[in-house]
């Protein structure tokens, strides 16, 4: 898995995304005709990547192939349709994300995987709107085979696995507060968990996310809040039980979308001879001459 | 029971009526005050004794 921040401010968009890719290979099928996977994981995956017109940028969590070709290689290799003054951005990403599931779903098909069983995939886009001069973050949601497009709303988004990070901002964590949504009881009645989830979006007490003054925030301060909030999902998977799900380098980008817009890669690696590091102080390294 | 990714996902979503809510005074909180958390938390102390 993958843990991806996407903050908005008034001029900006960010997202941080670490490095894990944890792949899940189909192989085939067993006697009982189930379909089998073998697991994998990499250190090095990049998984956010700028449209070919640098007006928009993706991150992705879960699935990263569409079967002939990458999630990210059809993003970077498009121009991520931008509506005009009045028209129907929504619409537009909906068409956009239909060519992806499309060749989602002629991949699995021809696999021969019912579509329940389809790895999900999804897309954190940002893009420069044609007509404000602030940011827009959208979601792509491939889980059937029809795709789901809504638009990002809060300031700060976290996609993947992100229960730490989230009860960081939050306040609580998730699996506590459902435990305490089951044992609570008005005599012999539970609250149940509808009611505790209300409650807690419209309790008095501010959490630090609702305190945080994204909007004005600088670009720099953005940056270190994404990359804060992934290392603390990274480090706790890190020091918890189980294999974690995150990890590697955090890469970072921005859409800067005023006075212009413009996109800027601060990648946390880059391509590099494995041995580079010790060739240049080795004797009779390459800097060393023959 | 939705699961609970499901569960975290939906209120990233209501953080926005939230937002909403909060800023349009639809919720009411408590005036803040740029007290330090070491003073709050004396305070709270002094409260229970």
């Amino acid at each position: 898995m993958t843990i991806v921040v996407g903050i908005q401010t008034n001029t900006a968009a960010i997202f941080a995304a670490d490095s894990r890719l944890s792949t899940n290979a189909f192989v085939g099928f067993d006697a009982a005709g189930e379909p089998q996977f073998v697991k994998q994981t990499y250190e090095n995956a990049t998984k956010i990547v700028h449209d070919t017109d640098r007006l928009a940028m993706a991150a992705i969590a879960g699935s990263a192939t569409l079967g002939p070709v990458g999630v990210l290689d059809y993003i970077a290799s498009s121009a991520v349709p931008r509506a005009p003054a009045g028209g129907d951005q929504e619409a537009l990403l909906k068409g956009f994300a239909d060519g992806m599931a499309k060749l989602r779903a002629e991949f699995w098909r021809d696999k021969k995987l019912a579509e329940d069983r389809w790895p999900r995939t999804v897309v954190m886009l940002a893009l420069a709107p044609t007509t404000t001069r602030s940011p827009q973050l959208w979601r792509i949601d491939l889980l059937k085979e029809e795709p789901s497009v809504s638009l990002i709303r809060i300031p700060v988004y976290l996609e993947g696995t992100y229960d730490s990070a989230m009860s960081l901002l939050y306040g609580y964590h998730g699996d506590v507060m459902d435990a305490l949504a089951k044992e609570l009881k008005i005599g012999e009645q539970t609250i149940g968990e509808e009611a505790i989830y209300d409650l807690l979006g419209s309790n008095k007490v501010l959490s630090p996310i609702d305190k945080l003054a994204v909007g004005v925030m600088p670009v720099q301060d953005a940056v270190e809040l994404a990359c804060f909030l992934a290392t603390v999902q990274i480090q706790m998977e890190r020091f918890l039980p189980g294999d974690p799900y995150c990890g590697g380098p955090l890469d970072v980008m921005v859409l800067k979308t005023a006075p212009s817009a413009e996109i800027v890669w601060l990648p946390g690696k880059l391509l590099h001879h494995p041995q580079a590091g010790s060739l240049d102080t080795a004797e009779g390294g390459p800097n060393e001459g023959p | 029971m939705k699961a609970l990714k499901e569960r975290l996902q939906q209120l990233q979503e209501k953080q926005a009526e939230r937002e909403k809510d909060l800023r349009s005074g639809n919720i009411r909180i408590e005036r803040q005050d740029e007290r330090s958390a070491d003073q709050r938390t004396a305070e709270k102390r002094a409260t229970k004794k």
